[in-house]
Formats: structure tokens, sequence, C-alpha cells
């Protein structure tokens, strides 16, 4: 899994920052693998839980990358629904059919497409929505 | 002497395809007829002229080189082109094909993939000559 497949997503995450964004949804707390100790909600953590390489024979420059996203987004339980499933809509239509700009020239493309989308849950002490993508890239060696 | 792997494999094709391979395969056969007499104590065979088929899968780029991979499949050309299957630098093999059919895969949540068939077509009157190998003869 690529350094630089991480960081382009957390690029696109915080690529728009104005009102009504994602990132001001969450209060600009997006986190990869999980947030800090004693972090207050709203808050977004996201990881990589699948990774497969496609690689060719020799004389191709590329290898072809799959990756499965989790983002779990985390809001107080006194939180309405409608205020946690507004901010997923925000990722879904800031990463579904994407197309991201790589951050190292080493890749080609990184394009996304959402996979589940996920429903509000309650789990102890937070309304949780779990959903997930998968991230295409093409590293050119 | 080792074993190997395919990291170092690649197809040439003359004018078509690249390198965006992920495999090959080659089945070589020979027919063989039963000829076996009456006084014979088991069967006997008489050995036919040898045949080579096979397949090759790999991934779609966006370069024009596939292209002309799936005019070869199609009824406006009939050319066999030139083959070269190789297992790893040095350990090549070598005939006329014809690609006679072709399959292009593209799904939304993978990678778009193509597969191929093709059948030695050679007019050589020797096998030698129709099947070039390195290492291999």
């Amino acid at each position: 899994m690529s350094q630089v497949i991480l960081t382009t997503i957390y690029n696109k995450l915080l690529s728009v920052q104005t009102l009504g964004s994602l990132y001001l949804s969450v209060g600009g707390r997006i986190y990869q693998l999980e947030g800090p100790q004693g972090s207050t909600m709203p808050l977004l953590v996201y990881a990589i839980s699948n990774e497969d390489t496609t690689t060719f024979m020799t004389s191709a420059a590329q290898s072809m990358h799959t990756l499965d996203c989790a983002f779990t987004f985390y809001f107080k339980p006194d939180s309405s629904v409608v205020t946690a499933m507004a901010s997923e809509a925000l990722l879904f239509s800031l990463l579904h059919k994407a197309s991201m700009t790589p951050s190292d020239v080493s890749y080609s493309t990184i394009e996304s497409i959402c996979t589940s989308r996920g429903v509000p849950t309650i789990n102890v002490d937070s309304i949780v929505i779990d959903t997930t993508y998968r991230i295409f890239a093409t590293k050119q060696s | 002497m080792a074993g190997m792997s395919g990291v170092a494999g690649n197809v040439a094709m003359a004018g078509c395809i690249g390198g965006i391979i992920k495999s090959w395969t080659a089945n070589f056969t020979r027919a063989t007829t039963d000829i076996t007499g009456f006084t014979n104590a088991t069967r006997n065979r008489a050995i036919g002229i040898s045949d080579v088929t096979g397949s090759l899968t790999g991934s779609i780029d966006d370069s024009a080189l596939l292209m002309p991979l799936i005019g070869i499949a199609s009824t406006s050309a009939t050319s066999p082109v030139s083959l070269t299957l190789t297992a790893q630098g040095g350990n090549t093999i070598a005939f006329l094909a014809l690609i006679d059919s072709v399959t292009l895969g593209v799904a939304v949540d993978g990678e778009a993939t193509f597969s191929c068939n093709y059948a030695i077509a050679s007019t050589a009157t020797a096998y030698t000559s129709a099947v070039t190998t390195t290492v291999w003869a």
C-alpha cells in the first residue's frame, strides 16, 4: 500500500474547506487509522482495509493498485442522525466516481468509487456511519 | 540451471500489443492415429503434425497499441503475426500465429482486462522453421 495514495486521499478530503464542506462538517477532525485520545466528536477516521497489487510482465512500465478504504464517522449521540448522514453525503459527493490528482508523479491516475455507503448505528456513546470506497491507482515505474 | 517465475516474462507481437501482459500459455499438441495391426501385441500409433495454440491475458491501457490486436481478430485482417513468447530473458518461443478471438472486460469496480486466443499459422515445411526457440532448442 502506498503512502502516495493515502496522501492523495487526505488531500482530497481537505480540498474543500468552505461552508458546507465535509471538512467543516466534522470540525476539521479527519484522521488516519484512529483519532487522538480524547478527541471530540464529530470526527472522521479512515483506514485502508484491503490492498491488491496487479503486476505485469517485464516490459510493462506500470502496476495497478486496488484498495478498499473504510471511512467511519463518529457523531455525538445527541446529534441529529440527519446531520450525520449529511456529512456522509458530503464524503460521497467528494469521492464517488472521483478522479484525484496523485501527490507524486510516479502515479498517473487515482480514482475512487463508493462500494458501500453504510447506515447510521448507535455504538455505545456515539452515532456511527461506516462507509467503504474502492480506490484504483496506476503507478508508473 | 534454475527454476523461473513469470516476472521476467513477456509477449511481443509485431505491430500489436505492448507490455501489459499478465500471463500467456502455449499448448503444443500432436494428434495420433491408431494404426495397430492384427499381429501387434500392443497398440501402435502414428503421430500427426504439430499444432500450437494458446492464450494471452492482460490489462487494457489507454495507449493505441491494443487496437491492432482487435483488428487482427476481425475478418479484415487475415495475415498471421510474428508472435514471440518469453518465459524469461533468453528463453523464448517464436512462430507465426493468427489471433482467433479477443475478449475485452471492463467493470466499474475493477480493472479493464483483455484476453485473446491464438493458433499457429505457418507454411514452413520443417517444424524447426515454423517454431523457433532459444535455450530450449
